[in-house]
């Protein structure tokens, strides 16, 4: 008689090569979801090491739980902390003034980048997952951890936030 | 379908369009070859963490200049500074030059010649550049510009070069460096000012535009001619650059540096400026490091002090390095008579990725972490 567990066991892929598996298939994409997320001005060196960030501690915290959905939140909410810390940057040091906002031409164009990034942080998150990666509204509740009403309230208000902004500015 | 439907349909068709397009035009040279897991018995809790997906670092680039810097040229280093320094920028000038950082290029080490560090001189450069530790993150590189003008260099263990130009540096110099993870630097020195960048949310060009055309003229100023317009550096500018803790270093003149330590996100760049003496130097890190063919744990011990002021608490550390190998840590790099900040950068060149790769295969970093002393390379 065969020893079903066993033979499940032998078939069973190592949770390192899972995770590989995962890595490989992932990465590039996380990185340029992670790119829209944290400020399209910024360097992709911060969305990498966004997405760098939370595979390692998706690693850190163990193997078997760990899929493409927990590691997309992770960088949803380490593009959140990204987008936090800059603020507070900022705001403790008010008084300066980068030249390259001050040189920015006046004209009021607003585009894809300043319209998401007048948005909060879990709308632009919203938007993000349903407009780029095409996610339900479920996906994007269980992502945002969220109920999913709530998901589409954020997303509604976000398009709406960006129409507004953006207007026909859209090509 | 209303007219309202319609528009909000064509908006939303508009802007998946869009958002698709602005992430395609990222460009991702650097994406590392793949996951490789640490080596099972190795994985501690804090050492699990930062060798997650890693493997291999590298280089160290040591630029050692002898003798008689500083006097005649503003591009080159100051002498012994006598006073505390002062920090302030200077007028914008046209970047000298830019360095992209594609994090995978970047080996600085072997285009130097190799010279052993023997700052015999009073003042002597050192240029650092090393990649963190793994596949899964993207080589890092950190520059680390030290000038050197102490002879009493550390005759003990604690060989790690970049403790060692470090340490150097701490004693009378200053230190620029520029990243885009300082996190596993912290220098704690007795008079340390220093002028941390990384908190103005600089991009990374900017970063490395300033760290490149920083020019020291004297032992009491410097300038950042690289900053952006209307950036006012101060010395000791608040930083919380990573979300973690932070360091305060106070000294009893009054001086007071400041500095963040933990691991996170973020570009960095400080410029460290250290004029005085007799000072204490540590690192933090729990991190492997491999720096010019040397293997070893970085090990720090954190001392906590009970000092504070500003509401910040000030923290002194310890650092030990432990070599898994029988090599030394010797600083390796190059010495010329006359090296500027910048020609330094610009020896930082890139290797192709088939080297990077070969060097992956060759150096699986973590089984060399803890007693596994192996040499796989």
């Amino acid at each position: 008689m065969t020893d079903v567990s066993e033979h499940d066991l032998d078939d069973e892929p190592d949770p390192s090569e899972r995770f590989a598996v995962l890595f490989a298939t992932e990465y590039e994409g996380l990185v340029r979801l992670a790119y829209l997320m944290s400020g399209l001005g910024q360097s992709s060196l911060v969305a990498e090491e966004i997405v760098q960030e939370a595979f390692a501690d998706a690693y850190r915290r163990g193997l078997p739980g760990c899929n493409g959905a927990y590691v997309r939140r992770a960088v949803i909410n380490g593009c959140r902390d990204h987008t936090r810390r800059l603020a507070r940057w900022r705001q403790r040091l008010p008084k300066l003034v980068f030249a390259h906002t001050e040189a920015a031409p006046v004209a009021d164009r607003i585009d894809i980048e300043r319209a998401l990034g007048a948005l909060n942080a879990k709308q632009r998150a919203a938007v993000v997952l349903r407009y780029y990666l095409d996610l339900t509204t479920q996906e994007i509740a269980d992502t945002l951890r969220v109920p999913p009403g709530t998901a589409k309230s954020l997303i509604h208000r976000g398009l709406e936030r960006l129409r507004e902004d953006l207007g026909d500015t859209l090509s | 379908m209303n007219s309202n439907d319609a528009d909000i349909q064509d908006f939303e068709t508009r802007l998946r369009g869009e958002l698709r397009r602005r992430a395609d035009q990222l460009v991702l040279d650097n994406v590392p070859p793949g996951f490789r897991p640490p080596g099972r018995r190795h994985q501690g809790p804090i050492l699990g963490a930062v060798v997650a997906g890693a493997l291999v670092a590298i280089a160290l680039v040591a630029a050692l200049v002898a003798n008689h810097f500083g006097s005649s040229s503003a591009t080159h280093l100051g002498t012994q500074p006598s006073v505390p320094t002062t920090g302030r920028v200077g007028q914008l000038s046209p970047l000298h030059f830019t360095i992209t950082l594609p994090a995978t290029r970047l080996r600085a080490a072997q285009n130097l010649p190799d010279t052993a560090v023997t700052p015999a001189s009073d003042t002597t450069f050192a240029a650092v550049t090393y990649r963190l530790p793994g596949e899964l993150r993207p080589p890092i590189v950190h520059a680390t510009l030290a000038r050197i003008s102490d002879q009493a260099l550390p005759s003990d263990p604690q060989h790690h070069p970049l403790y060692h130009a470090l340490n150097v540096a701490g004693r009378s110099g200053y230190v620029v460096w520029l990243g885009h993870d300082i996190a596993d630097l912290v220098v704690r020195v007795g008079d340390a000012h220093i002028l941390d960048l990384s908190a103005w949310g600089l991009t990374q060009d900017e970063l490395i535009n300033a760290a490149s055309s920083a020019v020291v003229h004297s032992d009491t100023s410097f300038e950042l001619p690289g900053l952006p317009a209307g950036l006012q550096a101060t010395d000791a500018a608040p930083s919380s650059v990573h979300g973690g803790s932070r360091a305060e270093f106070s000294t009893p003149d009054g001086s007071v540096g400041v500095y963040d330590y933990s691991g996170g996100l973020g570009t960095s760049l400080g410029v460290l400026l250290y004029p005085g003496s007799g000072t204490q130097l540590g690192l933090t890190t729990i991190e492997q490091v491999s720096v010019d063919g040397t293997r070893g744990l970085l090990r720090i011990d954190r001392l906590e002090s009970p000092n504070s002021s500003a509401g910040v608490q000030s923290l002194n550390f310890q650092a030990v390095w432990e070599p898994v190998s029988d090599q030394s840590g010797e600083l390796n790099g190059n010495a010329s008579n006359t090296t500027a900040i910048s020609d330094i950068l610009n020896a930082l060149t890139p290797i192709d990725d088939k080297t990077w790769q070969d060097m992956v295969t060759r150096c699986p970093w973590p089984t060399r972490v803890g007693t596994d002393t192996t040499n796989h390379c």
